[in-house]
């Protein structure tokens, strides 16, 4: 975990520690082993749900109990409770759920789990959801298992209004990205509602693929410069140079000025780094190369072969835990 | 290497003094009683959460043994006598009684605190007195204005600080008080506000990488720059080839050379982030001071600095007070040093009672007595300018915060002032005033007439700047961002030249007073001053024989500093000359029932935030869909 400070333990602790786990232990694998007996006996009723529940506080990263427990809510709730018992029933699992997420906002199969209980659900409040992830991504707002559900809930907010929240939700996105831009899911979610954005075009903003473009090159290079050593900045760059909603509505010269401008720009602070730091900034060395790239292929050209087979070479130097990556590069580039 | 060392007083007296110290957590039932008796007034089990930045209601034990210690007779003998509640005095008194010192500590006034007091309105009224009687060492020119009309208000609403502090969050004296479990007694709550001053308007500072990040004012290469340079100073010790050269230079001069910043940036640095009091502040210095505030940044939150609420260093000194009395330490006011005859180790008080003194005598200045020979020279002023205004002053707060600081650098104002003025801007729900009023503090190191003149002038300034704010804010959308929705200071930012105010600033008090002290501006981490002065008093020198002085170590005033930044280094200073060492400084171990609330207070705050972070399972993520 970040930001805890780890205990160092000292030997006789540690030892005071395993003795009284050791009972924890023991019990924790008779629970495990009457649990998984009485999934193979397919047993569903109250009583294999609860020992589901004990045994899911002791450890919730064992999905085949989380699978065991839907098996139970299919096979036994589902058909015995009517619908009223069961909104109350399922309410009752998601606060159990909620328990569970703040106590591991990082486990796959407490979130899966959430995701179909909603589901299956009679009768959700999507907007409460909504605030919920809301709180959630306030606290931690690189929790990517947060956005990944935060897109669940909105699709279904979309598909129950009959309204798009792309333009709401990009918003939201650029305010997370102002509080910290070293933020690789906000980033990302931006990449899936853009393409949305350009082709409703809600506001004029969006009105123009280039115009948005541009604009977004322009936010971007403010984050460039004030810390050209986060990655995040530079993989959203790639994706907007090599974005196909660009490629496909930009015509080739158009694309091609974008191209070099960003290119200029680029050469234009990894000078002033290496002015400053004796060494390149090998993020934006690395953003040359793709950019080279990109511009012979697009003009079909060879001009810029020597200074990319350079740069890679220089790369090697700079940053030597990547150094296969960029041989196996320069091995590939002409094929 | 502890050969060299003087064995400590508790290894001279181990057979005596082994089963003497009490337990931190039994102290009703041991022999304290009959010295602190805490009137049924337990507090260990609130003793959770002082760090949260919520509401409730008074946490500050009421120090009912400590109000009126128990008048019985002065033990016939001591370790150490310490004359004077101040800060370090009290920090000092609990460091050697935990050590295992017996320790007598009396104060002359009524009150604890001396001159880092927290006072009611009853209690600056006859402080005002005092001084202006010449009663008071360290203080003087002391004017008091009350306006009738305020009879609804009551004195105990109130509690003002003689020298009003500010805590950063990752500073000694936090640690010492987490350590100590000091921190039980007391509440804090966050500060980020940082306001500055400049052609006649309010500015926020840019000192985040957010900030830098989403300001339209500043270029793209100066927001490189500021970034760079934040990068650095959080280390900037282990990096001298980029500062030695400056050592002797002024940290403006550093800034505008290495790092190409340009005036707007480099004032922000020094005055704001830096609190310095100008810009003759050489390069090391500033940057320690600097770096103080950017690595306070998030230890607990969004905020660097906090402060103690219900007052501020009157508060933590009464807190280490009773972790003293806790250790058995002797409490004793309205009594003063009369004498110290250095040949028989015999102090005399005001009451006629008298102790021998094993050790030694630490006094506070201010707690000199009459006819003192050896007092060291207090060559150093701070003036300062407390009011209480009937506002409340939020416009100046961040959301969910109640207190700010707002600088005003050297030639911001109409005075054209070569000193800074510093301001500490405290609301009711501080807890030190009462509901719709708010507390200005106001300090500068400027000296004479010219320093109370800046400190009018930047009173005349917040006036109008507050009267500005909170008459039109029907305009409310000026108050947003676009984008971030985040309430910033736009308004503040607005120049006020053209504005003529519809109302008047209500004043409930307004107080001036010149502070003294010996310990230099901006210099407050040196041991060297103290050392001097240690020596100074040291040498029982021939010329004063009969002075009632002789033989005592001074102690030092309270410093111009706004953070309680050196504090902690004199109290070391001072526990070294009394016990040869400060290796066991605070070395205690508290029993280990404490630890869950330990975990509760602090630690748990972050268990229960979901926080943390996920780049690598990020960049699987992201890399997916950028496939090229």
């Amino acid at each position: 975990m970040h930001n805890v400070k780890r205990q160092h333990l000292s030997e006789q602790v540690k030892k005071q520690r395993q003795l009284k786990d050791a009972n924890k232990i023991k019990s924790y694998k008779a629970l495990q082993s009457q649990v998984l007996q009485l999934k193979n006996e397919q047993q569903y009723n109250a009583e294999t749900f609860k020992l589901s529940t004990d045994l899911l506080y002791l450890n919730p990263e064992f999905y085949t109990i989380w699978n065991y427990r839907r098996d139970i809510i299919s096979n036994y709730y589902q058909k015995q409770l009517s619908k009223e018992e069961l909104i109350e029933f399922f309410n009752k699992e998601l606060g159990f759920i909620m328990m569970k997420l703040k106590e591991y906002p990082k486990v796959y199969w407490i979130w899966n789990h959430r995701v179909w209980i909603l589901e299956n659900h009679p009768q959700v409040d999507w907007e409460f959801e909504l605030g919920i992830v809301s709180k959630l991504l306030t606290m931690d707002s690189r929790n990517f298992h947060g956005w990944h559900y935060r897109r669940f809930i909105i699709s279904k907010l979309e598909t129950s209004t009959g309204e798009s929240l792309a333009l709401r939700e990009f918003d939201y996105t650029t305010e997370k990205i102002n509080k910290d831009f070293s933020n690789f899911s906000a980033w990302h979610n931006r990449t899936k509602l853009i393409p949305i954005l350009l082709n409703s075009k809600p506001t004029t903003r969006f009105e123009s693929s280039l115009g948005f473009l541009k604009e977004e090159l322009g936010y971007l290079k403010n984050a460039m410069y004030t810390d050209p050593q986060d990655q995040s900045v530079w993989i959203y760059l790639r994706w907007l140079l090599t974005s196909d909603i660009f490629i496909k509505t930009l015509d080739k010269d158009t694309y091609i000025g974008i191209l070099e401008d960003e290119l200029k720009n680029v050469k234009e602070l990894n000078e002033l780094e290496t002015e400053d730091n004796g060494v390149e900034n090998n993020w934006c060395l690395k953003t040359i190369v793709t950019i080279e790239g990109l511009l012979d292929k697009t003009k079909n050209e060879t001009k810029f072969t020597d200074e990319i087979e350079k740069s890679l070479i220089r790369l090697k130097d700079i940053d030597p835990l990547r150094k296969n990556r960029y041989t196996y590069l320069s091995e590939n580039y002409f094929k | 290497m502890s050969t060299e060392r003087r064995p400590s007083i508790a290894e001279r007296r181990s057979s005596t003094t082994t089963n003497t110290r009490p337990q931190f957590d039994s102290h009703l039932s041991t022999t304290n009683e009959t010295i602190y008796n805490d009137g049924g007034n337990q507090q260990h089990g609130q003793g959770q959460g002082q760090f949260s930045t919520s509401r409730r209601p008074s946490v500050v034990p009421h120090l009912a043994g400590l109000e009126k210690p128990l008048p019985e007779s002065i033990p016939e003998q001591c370790d150490v006598v310490i004359a004077g509640t101040g800060l370090v005095e009290s920090i000092l008194a609990a460091a050697l009684a935990w050590q295992g010192s017996n320790v007598l500590h009396i104060d002359s006034n009524d009150h604890y605190g001396d001159n880092t007091a927290t006072l009611t309105i009853d209690q600056i009224k006859n402080w005002v007195v005092k001084v202006n009687k010449n009663e008071i060492i360290g203080f003087k020119n002391a004017l008091l204005y009350i306006p009738s009309g305020n009879e609804l208000f009551k004195s105990k609403d109130f509690g003002l600080d003689l020298t009003p502090k500010i805590l950063f969050a990752k500073s000694d004296l936090l640690s010492l008080l987490i350590k100590s479990r000091v921190y039980k007694y007391l509440e804090f709550l966050p500060l980020s506000s940082f306001h500055f001053f400049e052609n006649d308007n309010f500015e926020k500072m840019s000192n985040t990488k957010q900030d830098i990040f989403t300001n339209q004012s500043l270029s793209l290469l100066t927001k490189r720059s500021l970034m760079k340079f934040i990068k650095f100073a959080i280390d900037w010790e282990n990096q001298p080839q980029i500062w030695e050269s400056y050592k002797k230079k002024p940290m403006e001069i550093f800034l505008n050379e290495q790092f190409k910043l340009e005036k707007p940036q480099i004032w922000e640095l020094i005055f704001s982030i830096g609190l310095c009091n100008n810009l003759k502040i050489n390069t090391p210095e500033a940057l320690l001071r600097i770096k103080r505030y950017l690595i306070s940044f998030d230890v607990y939150g969004n905020f660097p600095v906090m402060y103690s609420k219900y007052g501020g260093a009157g508060e933590i000194s009464q807190g280490f007070c009773r972790s003293a009395a806790v250790a058995g330490t002797t409490y004793k006011l309205n009594t003063k040093l009369e004498s110290f005859d250095p040949k028989n180790k015999i102090a005399k008080f005001s009451d006629n009672s008298r102790i021998r003194v094993n050790e030694q005598i630490i006094l506070s200045p201010s707690q000199a007595p009459n006819n003192a020979q050896n007092i060291p020279k207090q060559e150093y002023e701070i003036q300062r300018l407390t009011v209480i205004v009937k506002k409340t002053c939020k416009e100046w707060f961040e959301n969910g915060e109640s207190a700010s600081i707002v600088v005003f650098p050297s030639g911001s104002l109409s005075t054209n002032n070569s000193e800074a003025v510093q301001a500490l801007i405290m609301s009711e729900e501080t807890g030190i005033t009462a509901p719709d009023t708010c507390v200005w503090y106001l300090s500068t190191t400027e000296k004479g007439l010219k320093g109370r003149h800046d400190l009018e002038n930047a009173l005349k300034k917040m006036e109008n700047s507050i009267l500005r704010e909170s008459s039109d804010l029907n305009n409310e959308d000026e108050l947003f961002d676009n984008g971030t929705g985040i309430l910033n200071s736009v308004k503040l930012g607005q120049s006020f030249k053209d504005f003529v105010p519809k109302e008047k600033i209500q004043y409930l008090l307004k107080l001036y007073y010149i502070q003294k002290t010996s310990i230099p501006h901006a210099d407050v981490v040196k041991p060297s001053i103290y050392k001097k002065n240690l020596d100074n008093n040291n040498n029982t020198s021939t010329e004063n024989k009969d002075a009632p002085d002789n033989g005592v170590i001074y102690s030092t005033l309270p410093s111009s500093e706004i953070s309680y930044d050196g504090i902690i280094t004199a109290a070391k200073i001072l526990y070294e000359k009394i016990v040869g060492s400060d290796d066991d400084f605070f070395d205690v171990d508290f029993e280990d029932d404490d630890e869950n609330d330990e975990n509760n207070g602090i630690n748990n705050k972050n268990n229960d935030e979901l926080a943390f972070d996920d780049d690598i399972s990020e960049t699987v993520e992201f890399a997916d869909d950028m496939e090229l």
